[in-house]
């Protein structure tokens, strides 16, 4: 006797499956985004050596050098050679000018300031300087992953904040539905404990069966973006996000389990 | 067994907050292995007396004594274990509609930890004193009142409880049936079972007579204990 309270008979919680389901769907395609993000912002981040170039006179190139070797941050700063410098410029002044500016190349650690603070650093010893850092768009590639992050955080937290709130309506309508029976299990000396524990591992299969379907229906649709990604993410989804997708349901199923427990052990103290 | 003093139980207040008494200063005693009648007329508090008696409800003044349990004081995670103590049979039966008459006599053993093995023949024994081995199956719903009343007092003395309540057991029950349920109680009460009846059937108390606890307007009026 699995059901002494005949919870198999509740309609009240038909809906929870459906709409754990929804939640589990929202939450992979947040997962998979935010990882997929942060996987390309990281790939790239990688791929790129951070080094800054500076156009300073070549009246101003000593001293800015000078000030530039003091800026922690930076990796050897150095002038680059007249010669190169014309290579460098030859697609813009062509070849029968000399370049009337000097380059400076400089390695960047992380700690390394952004272009605006060394544009103001070098303004006392050479005005007019032009920096210019060649991961200015790593850099904001790496903060738009933060900020995908951060959304698929608050989507998850809303989707755990509604998949709570679902199973502890629907529990709240089976325990009135129910509450006749509860109160003659009740009196036969049932423990708070014996009926919350069959809400909650009803509770707990239903959310993992909407967790599990949400999931996998989710899993085509990921896989069509993943291909559509190729050609700026040749990996393609990471590995990491495919392993947390198994988490999801996981997670629907506890959520379950400790909504309706919650709930059922909150309205039992009405009983004496 | 039991100790009652100054007992009160209100009834919830009405939409004005007014409550009033459904017990008032009941006082009495009932020790270990005895019986009582139970007699009032309707209204007279004898339900409400059996909720306190069942712990489905807490008397808002008084001391409850229950097997040696301050009941008005005790852990409210503590009454499940002395609820166990108790068999119960109300006037509507209050089965499990989802379960058969099989598992609802089960259910009391289940709930104290039973084997199954040991409910088993504890159950088909019972079902079959009762009259209802060959309907152990059968779901209330398809049960004659008669039939109900029997599964709802082998449920509640399948866990042989130290103490029995009754609220009006013989009501849906021919002679014959009436008869080997007072057989059953007072086979209980022989082997130690505290057992309080409430009855209107004054012809009941004539054939089967017994110390009374007379209750009118939720005042205990005539204690023969």
């Amino acid at each position: 006797m699995d059901d002494p309270l005949g919870l198999g008979q509740a309609s009240a919680d038909r809906a929870v499956p459906w709409l754990v389901g929804a939640m589990a769907f929202l939450a992979a395609i947040a997962v998979a985004g935010a990882g997929g993000v942060a996987g390309l912002a990281g790939r790239w981040q990688a791929d790129v050596t951070p080094t800054v170039t500076i156009a300073v006179s070549p009246e101003a190139a000593p001293r800015a050098l000078g000030r530039l070797r003091q800026v922690p941050g930076l990796v050897q700063p150095h002038a680059l050679d007249p010669d190169d410098t014309a290579a460098l410029l030859r697609p813009w002044l062509g070849t029968g000018s000399a370049p009337a500016i000097v380059v400076i190349e400089a390695g960047l650690t992380a700690d390394a300031p952004d272009a605006a603070a060394l544009t103001r650093l070098l303004a006392p010893d050479a005005p007019g300087a032009t920096v210019e850092r060649n991961d200015a768009w790593v850099v904001r590639l790496t903060q738009l992953a933060r900020v995908m992050q951060a959304l698929a955080a608050l989507i998850l937290l809303l989707v755990a904040g509604v998949a709570l709130g679902v199973t502890a309506i629907a529990t709240r309508g089976a325990l009135s539905a129910l509450r006749p029976s509860i109160e003659v299990v009740h009196g036969l000396g049932a423990t708070d404990r014996f009926v919350a524990a069959r809400f909650a591992r009803r509770a707990m299969r239903r959310a993992a069966l909407g967790g599990s379907a949400g999931t996998a229906l989710a899993l085509p649709l990921l896989a069509g973006l993943a291909w559509l990604a190729q050609p700026i993410a040749p990996g393609g989804v990471p590995v990491a996000v495919w392993g947390a997708l198994p988490a999801i349901p996981v997670a629907m199923a506890a959520i379950g389990w400790m909504s309706a427990r919650w709930t059922v052990q909150r309205w039992l103290r009405r009983l004496p | 067994m039991l100790y009652l003093d100054g007992i009160w139980l209100e009834y919830p207040g009405d939409r004005h907050g007014q409550r009033s008494a459904a017990l008032a200063e009941l006082t009495f005693s009932v020790p270990a292995g005895g019986y009582r009648w139970l007699l009032g007329p309707s209204g007279a508090g004898k339900s409400s007396l059996l909720r306190v008696l069942h712990l489905a409800a807490r008397p808002e003044r008084g001391r409850f004594l229950f097997l040696g349990h301050d009941v008005a004081r005790a852990r409210r995670d503590s009454l499940p274990r002395l609820r166990r103590q108790i068999g119960m049979v109300y006037q509507d039966f209050r089965l499990l509609p989802h379960l058969s008459a099989y598992e609802n006599v089960a259910l009391p053993l289940r709930l104290a930890g039973r084997a199954d093995a040991a409910i088993r023949s504890d159950v088909k024994e019972l079902l079959g004193w009762v009259g209802l081995g060959a309907r152990a199956d059968a779901y209330p719903a398809t049960l004659s009142g008669g039939e109900q009343q029997r599964v709802a007092i082998a449920r509640a003395v399948i866990a042989r409880p130290r103490l029995l309540l009754a609220d009006e057991p013989t009501g849906n029950l021919d002679d014959v049936q009436a008869g080997r349920l007072m057989q059953l109680l007072h086979e209980m009460n022989r082997q130690g079972t505290t057992v309080i009846v409430a009855t209107h059937s004054l012809a009941l108390v004539d054939r089967h007579p017994a110390p009374v606890l007379q209750l009118e307007d939720g005042r205990l009026v005539r204690d023969d204990g």
